[in-house]
């Protein structure tokens, strides 16, 4: 993709992405839409909402990171792609818009999309993830906004909901790493799947 | 993994917005909302389908504007963005921009070459003349906090486009165009993002204004 030329670059801007960043350190990433949620199954793959690489990269990472710390079986991201036709797939996310925030509509994701990807994996658990929104302030530094939704099989029902946002440097991949562990911190504690 | 395009809001103080607004203006800005390319013959009449050239919903958004404007207005048969969703696996995906070298006989092709043959599969399956890619690249906003008390937010976004005429496939036409809009005091009354699309609006019957001034189009 071409590199945009910097419209704005207001002073401070930069530092105030990353105190809201570390405002944010604390805030909900994950909740589930039923408190008294108790596992049915144990096979979950962490799957791409959108077709283009950022989207990928963080569903990878994403399950990596779960693989490490749940005790949910997590799916390879190899294998997701392997598996499922046209990898990364567009699917009609939980958003009616997103130009600087996500307008979240959880009413708005395409099901029978997911429930057809969830007949290929053979998971009891998909976890999907759009990143429908990034925003960069240099070359370096960009914020990527993150929504998903947890779906139990069979039925397909919504368990789950994540929505944040997450620090991308190009040259230290620690800053989305840390992001992303805050994100499956939040997820394995509130699935009571911790390992 | 493409480069991300969208440019945060952040408030920032009345001199500082203005600096950078003033800055801004010394680029004036581009005004190219429909060229014809390498003295190409204006296009003809046929079907035609506007392909987002991205899945931000500032592009997915240019585009069902564009394909509505061309509906209303011309005598393409425009194909909808639904059908061009049914038909095309994964639409709509990244395609990715690349800048045209800066030389002065540089024809303003805004798809990285090896995105061709993409394009050219979604032309197979929509059996479309025409393909309008379009991007909404430099998607950004100023909010300006006002000494008094109260704030404006303007958005900024540049509408780059090819329009590809098949069979071949060659860019026979292309869009540079800026566009810009600010709240007013009106805005507690207006849906959330309400001047953010009234800006694609605009810019997307600015760029049919000046493709059916070329093609006489109209319906």
């Amino acid at each position: 993709m071409m590199q945009t030329r910097l419209a704005i670059s207001p002073p401070g801007a930069f530092a105030l992405l990353f105190l809201l960043a570390l405002t944010c350190s604390a805030c909900s990433t994950f909740d589930l839409v039923d408190g008294n949620f108790t596992p049915k199954g144990k096979r979950l793959a962490v799957v791409a909402g959108l077709a283009d690489g950022k989207t990928a990269l963080i569903a990878g990472k994403t399950a990596e990171i779960l693989h490490a710390r749940t005790r949910f079986e997590i799916l390879p991201a190899k294998q997701v792609a392997q598996t499922v036709p046209h990898y990364p797939p567009h699917i009609k996310g939980p958003y009616a818009t997103a130009y600087f925030d996500i307008d979240e509509d959880y009413g708005h994701t395409d099901i029978r999309k997911i429930a057809a990807i969830q007949q290929k994996l053979g998971v009891q658990y998909l976890y999907v993830l759009w990143v429908p929104v990034s925003s960069y302030l240099d070359d370096t530094y960009s914020s990527f906004g993150v929504i998903g939704q947890l779906f139990e099989f069979p039925g397909g029902k919504e368990v789950g909901r994540a929505h944040f946002r997450a620090m991308f440097s190009r040259s230290d991949p620690d800053v989305l790493r840390k992001a992303l562990d805050r994100a499956a911190d939040d997820f394995v504690t509130k699935t009571g799947m911790r390992k | 993994m493409e480069h991300p395009r969208q440019i945060h809001r952040f408030p920032v103080l009345a001199a500082v917005a203005l600096a950078v607004v003033l800055g801004g203006c010394g680029g004036g800005g581009a005004n190219k909302p429909f060229v014809l390319l390498n003295d190409a013959r204006a296009p003809r009449p046929g079907t035609i389908a506007v392909i987002a050239g991205n899945n931000y919903t500032i592009d997915t958004r240019l585009a069902e504007y564009l394909t509505d404007e061309l509906k209303k207005r011309s005598s393409f048969r425009v194909i909808s963005q639904d059908d061009i969703g049914e038909q095309i696996v994964n639409y709509p995906s990244p395609i990715d921009l690349k800048p045209p070298a800066q030389k002065p006989d540089a024809k303003p092709i805004w798809f990285d070459p090896p995105e061709k043959a993409r394009l050219d599969s979604i032309h197979e399956k929509l059996k479309a003349t025409y393909l309008f890619v379009i991007w909404g690249d430099e998607f950004s906003a100023t909010t300006v906090t006002h000494s008094r008390g109260g704030s404006s937010t303007t958005y900024f976004v540049t509408a780059l486009g090819n329009l590809l005429e098949y069979p071949g496939g060659h860019a026979v036409a292309s869009t540079e165009l800026s566009g810009s809009n600010g709240t007013s005091f009106l805005a507690i009354f207006h849906r959330k993002n309400y001047y953010i699309e009234e800006m694609l609006e605009d810019v997307a019957a600015r760029i049919v204004d000046k493709m059916l001034e070329l093609t006489k189009a109209n319906k």
